[in-house]
């Protein structure tokens, strides 16, 4: 992967880097909203501080999304929750990807509706390791877990995904 | 990993992630300008959209202290500014009530983290006839608000109640 600091300019590096880590932000935070505020904020803090550093820059910036999101959770959860409860839940509707052309689009639904009803640790492994192309051990390393963890995880994700979606391949 | 996880991987992976909005990468563009005109270290976290939203909140906090003082001045005759206190009135209930929050964003390191408000009471009030002769019934809803700002460098919090009515008017018959 291109490094950031050899790019012309942060605005392709972003361009090209930025849908996938909105979505794994989106895995961390409640809202679109809340996930662009916390992609922009890695970003600028990557940016402006660490892309001289050796290394992967998309890791970097993973941990430093996942950072912000944890952050900024700890600092909203409690008000976010009692908002919750008083409107019955802040529902994303915002589509994790790219609408496609006709029929297509039904299953690009098909498959949201899917991962959204993923347990939470699966579904960011699954990311981090379809659309981030991490391995396991960096997602565990990531996460905080074993790499074999992450592994089981990712597969127990695609056997739900397979089973919700089979009945929709069939019916 | 049998031949159908390995479709469901391919298929996934022919998804493409939306696209962060438009608005995303211009405030990343004026953070960074903003950083490359400022000689001191940026703060992480203090984001051109946050600093917006403070900004935003702290109006809303000056302006919500101001609603207090005009309904309060105008719904209660006898409420005066104190003469030893320019900014601050005296509540009927004897609560003092600042015009203005005892810092801005500006001030310090305080930044304000959090806001509250609590219902306590709802009272019927005499009715009144509106300047077009439309009669209507004022009904007293009694809230107390607190505001939580907080010192990002040193943790220091600074907390903060104010008493609020809010008067609503409904439609009513007099006789």
């Amino acid at each position: 992967m291109e490094a950031p600091h050899e790019s012309a300019s942060w605005k392709d590096w972003f361009a090209e880097h930025g849908p996938r880590l909105l979505l794994c932000a989106r895995q961390w935070t409640r809202t679109l909203a809340d996930a662009e505020d916390v992609v922009q904020e890695a970003f600028v803090r990557y940016w402006r501080h660490q892309r001289g550093l050796p290394g992967n820059p998309q890791a970097l910036l993973l941990v430093s999304v996942r950072r912000s999101a944890l952050d900024l959770a700890r600092r909203i959860g409690r008000r976010k929750a009692r908002e919750e409860l008083a409107d019955g839940g802040l529902e994303d509707r915002h589509g994790y990807f790219v609408p496609l052309p006709g029929d297509g689009d039904e299953r690009r639904r098909e498959i949201e509706c899917a991962l959204r009803r993923l347990p939470d640790e699966q579904r960011e492994v699954l990311v981090l390791k379809i659309w981030q192309e991490r391995t396991f051990d960096e997602i565990g390393r990531l996460l905080e877990v074993s790499p074999s963890t992450a592994a089981s995880r990712y597969r127990y994700a695609l056997i739900s995904l397979r089973r919700e979606l089979e009945p929709l391949c069939h019916g | 990993m049998d031949e159908s996880l390995k479709e469901l991987e391919d298929e996934l992976s022919r998804l493409h992630p939306a696209r962060p909005s438009l608005a995303v990468a211009a405030r990343i563009e004026a953070e960074l300008a903003l950083g490359e005109s400022r000689t001191a270290a940026p703060q992480p976290g203090a984001s051109v959209a946050n600093r917006t939203r403070r900004l935003a909140w702290s109006l809303c906090v000056a302006a919500a202290a101001a609603a207090v003082t005009f309904v309060a001045l105008r719904q209660s005759p006898s409420v005066a500014p104190l003469p030893d206190h320019a900014n601050s009135v005296t509540r009927p209930s004897g609560a003092v009530t600042t015009s203005q929050p005892p810092l801005s964003p500006d001030d310090a390191e305080y930044r304000p983290v959090d806001a509250r408000s609590v219902f306590y009471g709802v009272s019927a009030e005499t009715g009144v006839y509106l300047r077009d002769q439309t009669p209507v019934q004022q009904v007293r809803y009694r809230y107390l608000d607190t505001y939580t700002w907080k010192n990002q460098a040193t943790h220091a919090s600074l907390q903060w109640t104010v008493p609020r009515d809010e008067i609503r008017v409904i439609p009513a018959i007099l006789h």
